[in-house]
């Protein structure tokens, strides 16, 4: 047996038995002890960081891989279903972010928390979604990447819903996990596909076999999974009303976990599309009207936590656009750096929100920098990441996919709505900074103001140096396997960073124009678009359930259950019955001496014609 | 078989003969004890595929789940009676007692039976104790009229089967279930070979029920008691999907065109069924609603006749019988305490019962099928076996999905849910037996992940 192999997967698999660990403590019938959150998950999580660096580092010394296949789980007829887990390069990679990330995290809720009576429980549902996540990424087997996928979707009800004795986070859980479920029948459909036509689940098996058939159908089926996991237009209202949750669940959906899953199944099982155009072009076209729509609706939001999540939304249809590039390596690189600053984000949101006694309007905001100077440095730094500035994290993947775009000769339709989405991404990232941190305070005077806590300060720090250092480190040691354009006009190469300026520049003479009075009536058509996102919600959002909902009562109950089933059935009968019988008993009076002198008579005729 | 089947028949004397003291804890221990040793019969080791058979009796691959299931339910019956028999007098608890014993004698001859008349004959005796649990026992007047439509329903769809089973008697000569496959097959291609054909199907068809002639099982579900309640989800309907799969292997040539109508109707009625949980207020008719449409998916997936549909069907009616018998129960464990079951009245019962919360989540998620839980590797063998045999029944079964998440999810969240209203705070706490029942039907669902070999059938 040789060493390296072994350790990679004995590490790795000591990786998820350390995360189990706390899930399996928890089953015992004596309470844990109030500091079990911190004790245990969050020294669970970041053991299992530090472990999952030593596969990390072989792979990148050396390049190991590998697929483990440990338990032969079930068979019907010749199918076979084994618990395997693949350690390729994504999830080699992806698996030290995530559990860096999450490790953060739990590190900020133990602050953010600390007065929720079931702190214990919160935590060990986070890491049970973290968990699943894990399970998700390095599935070798639809049936396994099923468990993982559905797990995050219900986790994520547990989580949105935290606060439940309020009804809309009930419907901000319910709304999550139905989104889900539509994505859900792609993958139903995919799974089923890929079983009546390939007979394996394994991943490795699928992509050998899928070279023979024509694989558009179940290629659309695991794009609209994709499009309910990660929120792409249409299925993306559940993203903003998850904000409902606590504010390190949506930093943790939102980063390393659940909305990247539907991502990273595409990427996952990217070598059955690469040659297939037209799941291609609509994976193109679905993220460019994605990150473009959503961008629009981050513009005017004025709830802090909605434009970071519509942000995240509109990185998501990024990342689908590179998808529809054929460069998954490339998503996949986003995915890496989005979910460093995407979680400091969030945790300087919520950082924000927790001092401001839970005020998220940014209009109430103003003047942080100087009460809270660390946060607003890193709220700033995380700004500028997801813009793409030059050397920061975001910069390395973002620019890559916009040349990427910019010298594939695809659609430039999608080119152009990509471009508009990334110079709005500017604008809301400024708006969100001037808001906040510049300026004056807009606020109570009586605001409990404090950052000088390590849980707040240690996680935001990490993931502030992980968002100026990740993308660098990432690029340096992940060679991409398709090798990129490097050489190209100037203008074409600076485009993103164009673009960003430009919509840096209108940011900010908009921004001046606050203090002014510009115009007495504004404009409000565009406003009020963006600011209602887009009507969507109060059309189709609504227009389906209330649809479904008034066929349940009135065709199938009213109508069909309770009058024609009923009166075709029972009660017809019922009904037809009864004149005939009231019929035959209408004779019957009682009337005996009619019916004894009808007998005599009938009788005696009867011998009479007898003896005739 | 007769070591299960002469235990089961010596609960009688342990129910006549114990102290009111002792009646309770020995019936449920004597029936658990039977359950334990029913288990054996999970131990394949023959070629033939039958096993354990006497002249009458025997278990094969798809009997066996059922039968276990059959035994496992006695002793949560006993158990979830209890509180509310509990009040009536000796003679009427050991009545009651008596009657669900008859049942699971009933039903393990049906079940186990490999004379086709005689499982006929044992799935019409079922009907009598359950109707008299459902008309003696029940809350409400409308017991009676549930008690009717029951009756009614499965004795007009069966009495056209007995005609046929005769008919199919003298062509073929036997009835016997060990032999069937080796009989010369028949030439059926007349009107009136048809008609035999659905004469075959629909009395199973009645009994699982397919949408359409459904209208009996909520009624049941929601007038009887407990017990009645989570045998008639767990098993009776049960017997139809068995009594399909028996009787779909003689009917061969035919079914494939015959079943056209049903197959439609099965799927449709998931979405229609679906719908009507979604505006349902009454908790226990919900949950029967929820029934049709998952049993509609377990005829469809058992008319498509390949052997995944099959297996998929089996998985569900098991796992199905556990988790819709354990949603019985919960609804239970509220009505014992609200003394209602309109949904709206009884919400936020998180705050007052933690516990019981996490078992109805857990319920829950498996009525909507969550992945590794045997109901999703049910409904996913369906669902593909559907979708081999027509891309478009898809749309059916994922809407079916999806609709479905939605009602579980809904139940959940406005049972467990939200603030407590202020008229429900004086309820007394769960039960230890609450819980007990409630892990024993969860718990074979969790440990069945880990083994659904014993559950598939003859795929395994």
């Amino acid at each position: 047996m040789y060493i390296t192999p072994m350790m990679l997967s004995s590490s790795l698999v000591l990786t998820l038995n350390i995360l189990l660990y706390p899930l399996l403590m928890s089953l015992s019938p004596t309470p844990q002890k109030p500091q079990w959150a911190s004790t245990h998950v969050k020294t669970a999580v970041s053991t299992a960081f530090l472990i999952s660096l030593l596969p990390l580092m072989m792979f990148l010394d050396q390049g190991t891989e590998s697929i483990m296949i440990n338990w032969h789980w079930m068979n019907i007829s010749t199918f076979d279903i084994n618990i395997s887990f693949k350690f390729d390069h994504y999830s080699l990679i992806f698996t030290p972010i995530a559990l860096f990330v999450t490790w953060s995290i739990l590190e900020f809720a133990s602050w953010y928390m600390h007065s929720d009576p079931y702190m214990n429980r919160f935590f060990k549902y986070l890491l049970l979604f973290l968990v699943a996540m894990i399970i998700l990424v390095t599935a070798n087997n639809m049936f396994q990447l099923f468990i993982g996928w559905e797990g995050v979707g219900i986790m994520s009800f547990l989580l949105i819903g935290w606060w439940y004795g309020r009804s809309d986070a009930n419907t901000a859980a319910l709304q999550a996990v139905l989104y889900n479920r539509i994505g859900d029948i792609g993958l139903i459909l995919s799974m089923a596909w890929i079983a009546t036509n390939m007979n394996s689940w394994e991943i490795q098996q699928i992509f050998f076999l899928s070279k023979d058939f024509n694989m558009t159908l179940p290629l659309l089926g695991l794009i609209l999974a994709a499009t309910g996991k990660s929120a792409q237009f249409g299925l993306h209202p559940w993203l903003p009303s998850a904000m409902e949750g606590p504010t390190p669940v949506s930093a943790l959906l939102h980063s390393s976990t659940m909305v990247v899953a539907g991502i990273f199944l595409l990427i996952r099982l990217h070598p059955l599309m690469e040659n297939n155009q037209l799941a291609l072009t609509t994976c193109l076209c679905l993220g460019a009207l994605t990150t473009l729509f959503t961008a629009t609706c981050a513009l005017t939001q004025n709830d802090i936590k909605k434009i970071v999540a519509f942000s995240t939304s509109s990185q998501l249809g990024l990342m689908m656009v590179t998808i529809g590039l054929n460069q998954p390596q490339l998503a996949f690189l986003h995915i890496c750096t989005h979910a460093f600053f995407k979680a400091m984000l969030f945790l300087c949101s919520g950082s924000i929100i927790h001092s401001l006694n839970d005020e998220q309007d940014i209009r109430k905001m103003g003047g942080l920098h100087k009460l809270m100077p660390f946060t607003s440095s890193c709220l700033t730094i995380g700004s500028l990441a997801l813009t793409g500035t030059p050397f920061l994290a975001g910069f390395f993947s973002k620019d890559a996919i916009i040349e990427a775009l910019n010298t594939s000769h695809l659609n430039a339709w999608a080119l152009i709505l990509t471009l508009i989405a990334t110079s709005f991404t500017a604008v809301y990232s400024f708006r969100v900074v001037f808001f906040v941190t510049m300026g004056t305070p807009r606020f109570s005077p009586l605001s409990p103001i404090n950052e000088n806590n390590p849980a707040v300060i240690n996680p935001i720090k990490r993931l502030a140096w992980g968002s100026i250092i990740a993308g660098l480190v990432i690029t340096s040691v992940f060679l991409p396997i398709k090798s990129p354009v490097m050489t190209m006009p100037p203008t074409i190469k600076l485009a993103a960073l164009l673009v960003t300026i430009l919509g840096l520049l209108s940011a900010m003479e908009l921004a001046a124009m606050t203090s002014k009075q510009f115009k007495t009536t504004p404009t409000l058509p565009l406003h009020n678009f963006s600011n209602m996102l887009g009507f969507f919600p109060a059309t189709s959002h609504r227009l389906a359930p209330k649809l479904n909902l008034t066929l349940g009562q009135l065709i199938a109950t009213q109508l069909l259950d309770q009058a024609w089933l009923e009166n075709s059935g029972p009660k017809g009968l019922a009904s037809t019955q009864i004149k005939m019988s009231t019929y035959a008993s209408d004779p019957q009076q009682g009337m005996i001496k009619t019916y004894l002198t009808i007998f005599l008579l009938t009788s005696t005729l009867a011998i009479l014609l007898m003896l005739l | 078989m007769l070591k299960v089947l002469i235990p089961t028949i010596m609960l009688f004397p342990t129910i006549w003969m114990t102290t009111q003291k002792w009646l309770w804890p020995a019936t449920t221990a004597q029936s658990l004890l039977i359950a334990l040793i029913s288990l054996t019969w999970f131990k394949w080791n023959s070629e033939t595929g039958w096993m354990t058979s006497n002249f009458y009796l025997g278990t094969d691959q798809l009997s066996t789940p059922l039968l276990v299931l059959t035994c496992w339910l006695l002793p949560l019956m006993i158990l979830a009676s209890q509180n509310h028999i509990n009040p009536e007098p000796s003679n009427r608890q050991r009545t009651y007692l008596s009657l669900m014993v008859f049942l699971q004698t009933f039903l393990i001859l049906a079940f186990g039976a490999t004379e086709i008349m005689l499982f006929y004959i044992m799935f019409e005796a079922t009907l009598i104790p359950t109707l008299i649990i459902i008309t003696r026992w029940g809350n409400q007047a409308e017991r009676l009229n549930a008690g009717t439509y029951f009756l009614f329903y499965t004795l007009a769809g069966s009495l056209p089967l007995l005609v046929a089973l005769l008919l199919l008697q003298q062509k073929t000569g036997t009835l016997s279930m060990l032999i069937f496959h080796y009989s010369e097959s028949m030439t059926l291609n007349s009107w009136s070979d048809k008609i035999w054909w659905a004469g075959c199907l629909i009395a199973f068809l009645v009994k699982m029920p397919l949408y359409g002639v459904h209208l009996w099982l909520p009624k049941a579900h929601v007038e009887a008691p407990v017990a009645g309640s989570m045998v008639l989800a767990a098993i009776l309907l049960k017997l139809g999907g068995y009594g399909m799969i028996r009787m779909t292997t003689i009917l061969d040539p035919l079914t494939k065109d015959m079943a056209y109508p049903f197959i439609i109707l099965a799927l449709w009625g998931i979405i229609m069924t679906g719908s009507i949980c979604l505006r349902q207020t009454d908790l226990k008719s919900l949950i029967a609603y929820s029934s049709v449409s998952h049993m509609g998916l377990v005829a469809a997936g058992i008319l498509i006749q390949t052997p995944w549909g099959l297996t998929g069907a089996i998985i569900l009616m098991i796992a199905h019988g556990l988790v819709s018998s354990a949603l019985f129960c919960l609804a239970n464990t509220t009505y014992e305490r609200t003394h209602s079951r309109t949904m709206i009245l009884a919400r936020g019962l998180q705050m007052l019962f933690p516990l019981m919360a996490s078992w109805w989540f857990i319920a829950n998620l498996a009525n909507l099928a969550l992945p590794p839980l045997p109901n999703l590797m049910g409904e996913l063998l369906i669902i593909s076996s559907l979708f081999n045999w027509s891309y478009w029944t898809m749309i059916l079964t994922g809407m079916g999905t999806l609709i479905t998440a939605a009602y579980s999810l809904h139940l959940f969240l406005s049972s467990q849910r939200g603030p407590t209203p202020a008229h429900i705070m004086g309820l007394y706490p769960s039960h230890t037996r609450e819980h007990l029942l409630l892990t024993m039907h969860l718990f074979p669902i969790i440990l069945l992940i880990a083994k659904p070999e014993l559950m598939w059938g003859w795929c395994f």
